[in-house]
């Protein structure tokens, strides 16, 4: 395994894009060392910010330190493994189309931002624009699996075209806004107007509290759901602790967006009546 | 109005006249004044409005000097030495303001931005950044002022407050005028606020939405969903907007009935939570009005050249407002580049603001980094900003010291006929002087 340990004590965003586990594998340390990120506008070598050491032909990255100020971590990388010792910054495995990432830590915004493959684990909370699409793209995380231990930002899957994304704690506003296809799977509290504008797809709130919903959802029934079922193994299996009383549980579907295509789906987890 | 060059028609040989000179004060950028100056005071601005003639026959030009280093009296020349040695030694300098000055100045500062591959950020930022935001997602089905004027016989104003804020857009443009399709004027209008406050403007409207504050994407799903024929239940409806389902029922059916509808709206909209996704909401309203009819939208602009600022970002890096060159070419991500943020997250090591004052107006973070790192201002006002500058420069007021182009606020170019001359230099060549400089010590053409 290649260890970063990060020495820098700068402000100016450090950003790591293209250090891959597939780009350092062949490299020698020297020739990582000498690997040019970007300090603001300046172009510096790896070796100012970081201490090289370890062996990278296993395709394994580790970062060390407070990361949180350091950007790109894992972007576009297509296999291997990274892991984060410590908070990372923003656009945490954005584009990344295969391999792991696990951030033993917080994360900024935009993590796992147009994704494509591949699995992001972040151990603690993360920011705003989990798995969504960058401004102005049309489609946010196109396939992978995000997990989200703590809480999360706002626009949870904005623009959603498939895969997964679980929050173990709470999200902000607007969960799903606009979402294509996909699946978010919800622990915790909801923000306000969940799923607006959704046109497929499924977002299930699993927590105690129901979200308030905008009045173009309807309700369509209860039931229990085998895939849901299938997914919270998966979790499980993944490392991912899903509460007790998740399932088996009815849940209360609504179908909605009517304002847009109308055929996504929320799944609001019925809690028993109390005594 | 006069298409021509400025003219000026002496009255008394000590009052010097100045038609369809332009005021900069709003958005509206009306061209339409005739200034009187004598002894470089203007004394008379005919047809301005109030808050026109405040900033008309309020003008002095500052007699601090035109340079301020750390506070000290400086030339120019040491001044345009400084700042372009602090922009060039910053790994992160912002740039940011540029909405009252000229866009021939935005256009350079633009420039510089590139130059020293720093973030370029303006005022929209802080103000209509969302509709920015969701001009990408939506688009925007627009048109011009002139267009609303003639046509526009339902308006809507959502979230803004333009009688007193814009007073002369309701008489030369969205109420009163005699159009060549309304020929009665207001009588063949009929007019709309939604707002969460029963303001000046709720006061001269037909019809007035009180809404429940901060349910502006409620209200906006509730005309969607009204528009696409949805049945919505009357009791969430009314719990989730503070409105009646009958009364939307009525507003859609008025808005389904028009030959050519307009929305009209201000940050009340776009400032409050659900921000850029509320405006995304209202631009799909009015795309999907256009299933029925003929419908319009248009954010009402506050500062004088924020549109220009807007117009000049865009056509030369791409993006409309918090731009990053850092690596050579423009990245947009607001939120991530705008001034407010990375001054807050304390990124930015150095700073350019032009004609705006974020001293007085950014958060505490953002103040406190401003504060502590170098940067240059330019203004023709003495304001907090200018005071903690470590370059200060004072610069002749756009439209009345200086000529230039601005946008009005339905992105149509408006000319400056200026009243007299400033003793300090313009916006313009201080930064065409920065440039320059810049060019030199960074080795480019």
């Amino acid at each position: 395994m290649l260890t970063l340990q990060y020495n820098a004590s700068t402000l100016v965003p450090v950003e790591v894009e293209g250090l891959t586990p597939t780009l350092v594998r062949n490299m020698s340390l020297p020739d990582i060392e000498r690997f040019e990120i970007f300090n603001g506008n300046h172009k510096l070598p790896l070796a100012e910010f970081f201490t090289v050491t370890g062996d990278p032909s296993d395709a394994r990255i580790q970062f060390e330190g407070e990361l949180q100020g350091v950007h790109w971590i894992g972007a576009q990388m297509t296999e291997g493994e990274v892991q984060v010792r410590g908070n990372a910054g923003r656009h945490v495995g954005s584009e990344m189309t295969g391999g792991t990432i696990h951030v033993h830590g917080n994360a900024g915004d935009w993590v796992g931002g147009e994704m494509h493959g591949g699995l992001i684990h972040i151990h603690g909370n993360a920011g705003h624009l989990i798995g969504a699409a960058y401004r102005g793209s049309a489609k946010g995380m196109t396939d992978g699996t995000i997990l989200i231990d703590g809480s999360a930002g706002n626009e949870v899957g904005h623009t959603l075209r498939r895969g997964l994304i679980a929050i173990g704690g709470s999200c902000g506003d607007f969960v799903g806004f606009s979402m294509l296809a996909g699946t978010v799977l919800l622990f915790g509290d909801s923000g306000i107007r969940p799923a607006a504008g959704m046109r497929r797809g499924t977002v299930a709130f699993l927590g105690d509290k129901p979200p308030a919903l905008l009045g173009t959802f309807f309700r369509s029934g209860v039931s229990q759901p085998l895939f849901l079922s299938l997914y919270l193994q998966q979790l499980r299996q993944l490392g991912f602790e899903v509460p007790a009383g998740c399932w088996p549980a009815n849940y209360r579907m609504f179908r909605g967006d009517h304002v847009a295509l109308g055929r996504g789906e929320l799944l609001i987890r019925e809690t028993p009546a109390a005594g | 109005m006069s298409t021509t060059a400025a003219s000026t028609k002496p009255v008394d040989p000590s009052v010097k006249v100045v038609t369809d000179a332009t005021c900069t004060f709003c958005g509206c950028v009306c061209d339409d004044i005739d200034i009187s100056v004598k002894d470089n005071h203007i004394i008379e601005a005919k047809r301005a409005c109030v808050m026109g003639k405040a900033w008309f026959l309020n003008h002095h030009a500052d007699d601090r000097p035109s340079c301020l280093i750390e506070g000290k009296p400086a030339s120019v020349a040491e001044g345009v030495e400084r700042a372009a040695r602090i922009l060039t030694e910053a790994r992160y300098p912002i740039i940011y303001g540029l909405s009252d000055t000229t866009s021939e100045a935005q256009r350079v500062a633009v420039h510089i931005g590139d130059l020293i591959a720093g973030t370029v950020d303006t005022t929209t930022s802080v103000c209509h950044g969302p509709s920015g935001m969701a001009f990408q997602s939506a688009g925007e089905v627009t048109c011009t002022l002139g267009e609303i004027a003639n046509r526009g016989d339902l308006i809507i104003f959502w979230g803004g407050n333009p009688a007193e804020n814009h007073p002369r857009h309701f008489t030369k443009y969205s109420l009163m005028p005699k159009g060549m399709f309304l020929p009665n004027g207001r009588k063949d209008r009929t007019a709309v606020a939604i707002d969460v406050r029963n303001t000046k403007t709720a006061k001269a409207m037909d019809l007035f939405f009180q809404v429940k504050p901060r349910s502006d994407f409620e209200c906006l799903w509730t005309l969607r969903a009204l528009a696409k024929g949805i049945d919505l239940d009357p009791a969430v409806v009314k719990k989730d907007t503070g409105i009646e389902l009958a009364r939307w029922q009525d507003l859609m059916a008025r808005m389904k009935a028009c030959k050519f509808g307009v929305i009209l709206f201000g940050m009340g909209l776009t400032m409050t939570r659900g921000k850029h996704l509320n405006s995304e909401a209202l631009l799909s309203l009015a795309r999907d009005m256009n299933a029925f009819t003929r419908f319009v939208v248009k954010p009402m602009r506050g500062h004088g050249n924020v549109t220009g600022a807007d117009n000049v970002v865009t056509w030369s890096t791409g993006y409309p407002f918090g731009v990053n060159m850092s690596r050579g070419y423009p990245r947009f991500n607001p939120g991530e580049y705008t001034t407010s943020d990375t001054l807050a997250r304390n990124e930015a090591d150095a700073a350019m603001i032009i004609a705006s004052d974020p001293m007085a107006n950014f958060s505490q973070p953002a103040r406190e980094r401003l504060a502590s790192i170098p940067y240059i201002a330019l203004d023709p006002k003495d304001t907090p900003t200018t005071r903690a500058a470590t370059v200060a420069f004072t610069t002749a007021t756009y439209g009345i010291n200086t000529a230039g182009t601005v946008y009005r606020m339905d992105d149509v170019p408006i000319f400056l006929r200026p009243a007299f001359e400033s003793p300090h230099p313009s916006d313009f060549d201080v930064l065409t002087a920065i440039k320059h400089r810049v060019m030199e010590l960074t080795n480019q053409q």
